[in-house]
């Protein structure tokens, strides 16, 4: 266990040494957030509900995406497939450790500096929110949304994990990230709230993991979802999380004995 | 001036052409690359879909106006993150860390034209066409009488829209000679493109006087798409070269500025 902190702490001090990187996409990601609030601002100008949605609710769900997405974000798949493809994961399989463990920590740390600098910055927003466009926003469920985050958080890695795995069968790695950022955006709740999509595309939304990762989260800490929705909800986060933890595993055992690596 | 101009227009295509032999090398990839683009566009248009299934307009704009309006600034986005951001300013922030910029001033060529325009990449090319198809559709689907006249000043207005663009990126980029581990700074430029894809009217107060003047991102798509569409105001066309000018002239004096404080990274 030892071995796995000392690990931690090296990962937290190298994502220390990217603040500047992280402060920039922070401001990437309030940019994206002034312009849904400019549109939705411009909508909200000529009606007065958008399905179920007013506009104190509709910003909130966009304060709260990048918020949640502060906890429940990955990015092993911008960078492991690549360590496979070019060889480079070969040096931690001599290692005594286990690759998903170091990964997990590895994403942990950058996290804990993400959030440092995330979290005061979308906490001054949602004062200014809160005040300019005189909106409420309830912040009483979420310490259950952020309970809700650790399952939601693992079961990104999971899927994440498993994408990534599949480096050792595909050459065009770099795409892995890409198409998963494609799917999240749609079916993910990334780009717009879920139930406004009509209900005969709902289904398809409802089969996909991918809404458990932002959509559920964001929902919960809105407050409003009925208590059984939100335990049948968790139920199915739990069985898609153990479905990639199992699925990884599988990968990762069938690509290890496949993958092969050399030198001079 | 003519000869200077000449000098750099067959340098940039013999960059174009090394360019293009470098993607085909490797044929999926580009084809997979088309494909990621081509599918981010229509997780935008499914976006708007959404709310549209919702509202009936915008701020004045119906469905078949906003697909002509998404379908410009596509192919716009397109053109400047192809030609622009994604092999040139996109690394202009590790070229700065690493010292590569020392190698880029050593050559007799202008260094904002190197760290700009160096490498074109043509897998976005192909996707920009997604956007002409949806501005087409757009147009059909409305009923919108195409006018032949209004090209000429959309050509003028877009034209003039992918200057400010390129300037804005290279005013936003230069910063990472004082920001050393801001690498994403270009993609801070990037999002106002994202921005663009709004129609301008949804902007309301101050905002309209900030997108018309010191981030005329009204210029980039909302601005040519209503001149298409028939909406064109005549100081369009005059505004938006003068702000071509300015905000190309700015870019150029800003990164001289820039160029004084670098001491160069490498050893």
């Amino acid at each position: 266990m030892k071995k796995y902190w000392v690990l931690f702490k090296s990962y937290l001090s190298a994502s220390l040494e990217y603040r500047g990187a992280l402060f920039t996409w922070l401001l990437v990601e309030l940019v994206s957030l002034s312009s849904a609030t400019f549109l939705w601002l411009a909508v909200f100008r000529t009606n007065q509900t958008v399905g179920d949605y007013d506009f104190g609710r509709i910003v909130s769900y966009y304060l709260l995406v990048p918020v949640i997405g502060g906890f429940t974000s990955i990015f092993v798949s911008e960078h492991l497939p690549r360590k496979i493809k070019d060889g480079a994961i070969s040096i931690d399989l001599l290692k005594p450790y286990s690759i998903s463990a170091i990964n997990l920590l590895n994403q942990f740390g950058i996290k804990l500096t993400q959030l440092t600098i995330k979290l005061p910055a979308y906490l001054f927003a949602g004062i200014f929110f809160t005040h300019f466009f005189n909106i409420h926003l309830q912040l009483i469920y979420l310490p259950l949304a952020l309970f809700i985050c650790i399952f939601s958080y693992l079961l990104h890695f999971y899927l994440d994990l498993a994408l990534s795995y599949l480096a050792f069968w595909v050459d065009d790695t770099w795409s892995f990230g890409l198409i998963k950022t494609v799917a999240l955006m749609v079916f993910g709740g990334l780009s717009f709230p879920l139930d406004l999509v009509p209900q005969n595309f709902r289904l398809l939304f409802d089969l996909l993991p991918f809404k458990y990762i932002y959509f559920y989260p964001v929902k919960v800490a809105q407050g409003g979802m009925p208590a059984n929705q939100l335990v049948s909800q968790l139920v199915v986060l739990l069985t898609w999380l153990v479905f990639f933890f199992i699925l990884g595993k599988l990968l990762w055992f069938k690509g290890i004995r496949k993958y092969g690596a050399y030198g001079n | 001036m003519a000869t200077k101009l000449r000098k750099y227009l067959k340098l940039y295509l013999k960059l174009a052409k090394f360019s293009a032999s470098l993607e085909m090398e490797y044929r999926f990839s580009f084809i997979l690359e088309v494909f990621v683009e081509v599918a981010f566009f229509f997780v935008t248009l499914f976006g708007m879909r959404v709310v549209y299934w919702n509202v009936s307009e915008i701020a004045g704009w119906h469905f078949n106006e906003l697909l002509v309006l998404l379908g410009v600034n596509m192919v716009f986005t397109e053109l400047v993150l192809g030609f622009v951001f994604i092999y040139n300013l996109r690394e202009l922030p590790f070229k700065i860390a690493k010292g590569d910029l020392d190698m880029i001033l050593l050559k007799p060529i202008n260094s904002q034209f190197s760290v700009s325009l160096w490498r074109p990449y043509f897998a976005l090319f192909p996707s920009a066409l997604a956007g002409i198809v949806v501005a087409v559709v757009g147009f059909t689907r409305g009923g919108f009488a195409f006018n032949p006249i209004m090209f000429l000043p959309f050509l003028l207005i877009f034209s003039c829209g992918l200057v400010i663009a390129y300037s804005i990126g290279m005013l936003i980029s230069t910063l990472s000679m004082w920001f050393i581990n801001a690498t994403p700074l270009p993609m801070l430029a990037q999002q106002l493109l994202f921005v663009a894809r709004n129609p301008y009217s949804v902007f309301s107060g101050a905002w309209r006087i900030i997108f018309l003047t010191f981030l005329p991102i009204a210029f980039m798509a909302s601005f040519p798409a209503s001149t298409l569409l028939g909406k064109l105001e005549l100081w369009w066309l005059p505004a938006s070269v003068a702000l071509a000018v300015v905000f190309l002239w700015g870019s150029n004096v800003f990164w001289k500025f820039a160029l004084k404080k670098y001491s160069g990274a490498s050893s």
